[in-house]
């Protein structure tokens, strides 16, 4: 079976592990809790009747790029980069993150995830904000909820496309 | 969290006879990435029994090294010194959190040892300190979030407050011309400019006077308020303080006079003239407003006495007036029916009467003290008030004759 590994990267707080166990364990806490480290899971998605593991790594975050542990990157074939919908801030950084990324891998499949989409209107500043990065960094932009699990299939499923070149991720 | 790593790899003996000491926790593979052999601890630590371990892939026991696997070849031929993963995240059937670290070394001829620390200590006092810091960081942004939001919102009611200001302004000066039209053709007629008038026309048309009266002295008050809300003082000049109250005083000599109220202005042999930078204007509306008001609710038979003077103590205010300036006070004290405690920290708020004002006094718009206070803040002064009911009242207009911005004094 194909084995990939996965990045989720982003500001703390941004919901990098409700996403991780929202797509492993279909769980979901309201409660803050942040990652110190790297909590590493499998899960495998399947892409044209294909299946791929994706090894997904749901890293620490920090207030911005700087704080990014270079050596939870290594290996990466792909990565998630998680912003906070409802905070600005964590979605001007995507550009960032996509740069890191990028310059340890090139053609590192990337996509985006604008998540909290249940605390914002679709039509909130924030979403055309999220829009605009990702169509600067030249990244797919997923909006999703962790909370509501919208979104969350189709993040992974669209990035595990990617990992097999089904899908234009990168 | 950073380990200290040394620059050769692991130092072990052939036989690594020191690395089955109690507390070192490791796992050797081959080449192809088979477990060979598994310390007690190592064992301990992935929470796995040892013989289950022999044989195993070391990616599948240890999942974070899966993906690695182009590196793990690189360490074991030594093109790369080591692979090092800090503060791997472990959870256990009952949901608790365990940490490790773990150090790929390259080992003997052809092989790789792992070296795994539990590390769940430190990095559980490290979680709840970030925990902590990230908190404090979202609730500061949503502090700056809800700042920004106020900023615009004051921004937006100022913007409001002055399009309502000028409104107000056009709204009082447009109807103030009539007025005057009205009131003067009624005073003319009531001087009979026009022919005699009957007893009952001569009352109908002294009624409209009045009342016309009334509104412009309302009206007039309205522009001066605004007026002094929305400018800053332009003019300051020296205004000499005697000469201010003498005018003012024998301005309302014969409202006193016909009130039946006996008007007192002391005067000193060894005055001193006192003198503040401002705006004569405003001041001499000021006390004006002041003494209207005395005689008005002083009533027959009481005082009104105006005193000028360089204050020797000062009133406790708050806050505190600056004890190393110069003061100057002018002091209006009446005999009427007093101010109860209740209301006198709102008799300067505009359009506020008392109830006993508005029910038994003489008519009055509310705006004469709240033209007052704005008048005397447009100096940097304060006013003060001390009241007692049925012992009458005495405003004090404290006024710096000494402020840094002071012109010719």
């Amino acid at each position: 079976m194909l084995q990939r590994k996965v990045c989720l990267i982003g500001d703390f707080a941004v919901g990098k592990s409700s996403l991780f166990n929202r797509f492993v364990y279909n769980r979901f806490s309201e409660t803050y809790q942040s990652t110190i480290g790297v909590r590493v899971q499998r899960k495998v998605v399947t892409v044209q009747g294909r299946d791929v593991a994706l090894v997904l790594w749901d890293t620490e975050g920090g207030q911005d790029s700087s704080t990014v542990r270079e050596s939870y990157l290594a290996g990466a074939s792909g990565a998630v980069i998680v912003c906070d919908l409802t905070r600005n801030n964590t979605i001007l950084h995507c550009e960032e993150y996509a740069h890191i990324l990028r310059q340890k891998n090139a053609n590192i499949p990337l996509i985006m995830a604008g998540n909290k989409l249940d605390l914002v209107s679709p039509e909130h500043t924030h979403v055309a904000v999220a829009r605009r990065v990702a169509q600067l960094i030249q990244v797919p932009l997923t909006l999703s909820s962790a909370g509501s699990g919208e979104g969350v299939e189709a993040l992974f499923q669209s990035l595990g496309e990617g990992l097999v070149g089904v899908h234009p991720t990168s | 969290m950073s380990t200290q790593l040394p620059e050769q790899p692991f130092p072990v003996d052939d036989q690594g006879q020191h690395l089955r000491a109690p507390g070192v926790a490791y796992l050797i593979c081959d080449a192809d990435l088979q477990v060979t052999d598994v310390g007690a601890s190592g064992a301990a630590l992935l929470g796995m029994p040892e013989v289950t371990l022999i044989g195993q892939s070391l990616t599948s026991i240890c999942l974070p090294l899966l993906g690695n696997e182009d590196q793990l070849a690189a360490v074991c031929a030594r093109t790369l010194p080591h692979l090092q993963i800090e503060q791997i995240n472990l959870d256990d059937d009952q949901g608790r959190t365990r940490y490790i670290s773990l150090v790929v070394w390259p080992y003997r001829q052809a092989e790789l040892i792992v070296i795994l620390s539990d590390v769940t200590l430190q990095s559980r006092q490290q979680q709840r300190l970030q925990q902590q810091h990230n908190e404090l960081l979202l609730l500061n942004e949503q502090i700056a979030a809800q700042n920004e939001q106020l900023t615009a919102l004051n921004a937006e009611l100022e913007e409001v407050s002055q399009r309502k200001s000028n409104m107000m302004a056009i709204v009082t000066h447009d109807l103030r011309s009539p007025l005057t039209a009205v009131t003067g053709y009624a005073g003319m007629l009531l001087e009979e400019t026009c022919g005699p008038l009957t007893s009952d026309q001569r009352e109908i048309l002294e009624a409209i006077h009045q009342q016309g009266q009334h509104m412009r002295d309302l009206l007039s008050r309205l522009l001066d308020l605004r007026r002094l809300e929305a400018t800053e003082l332009q003019k300051r000049t020296p205004v000499d303080l005697n000469l201010l109250l003498m005018r003012a005083v024998f301005s309302f000599h014969d409202q006193a006079r016909l009130a039946g109220v006996e008007f007192c202005f002391p005067e000193d042999a060894d005055e001193e003239t006192l003198q503040v930078p401002g705006d004569a204007d405003i001041l001499q509306q000021a006390v004006a407003n002041l003494l209207s008001n005395a005689i008005k609710y002083t009533g027959a038979g009481g005082n009104v006495t105006v005193r000028l003077y360089r204050a020797t103590t000062l009133p406790a205010l708050d806050p505190p007036l600056d004890p190393t300036g110069c003061w100057c006070v002018i002091e209006v004290a009446d005999t009427g029916p007093g101010i109860a405690d209740d209301d006198l920290h709102r008799i300067f708020d505009p359009f506020f009467r008392t109830d006993e004002a508005r029910v038994r006094g003489p008519a009055g718009s509310g705006l004469g003290l709240a033209i007052v206070q704005m008048a005397v803040r447009q100096h940097h002064g304060r006013v003060h008030v001390i009241s007692s009911l049925g012992q009458g009242t005495t405003f004090l207009l404290l006024l710096p004759c000494d402020a840094a911005d002071a012109v010719g004094i």
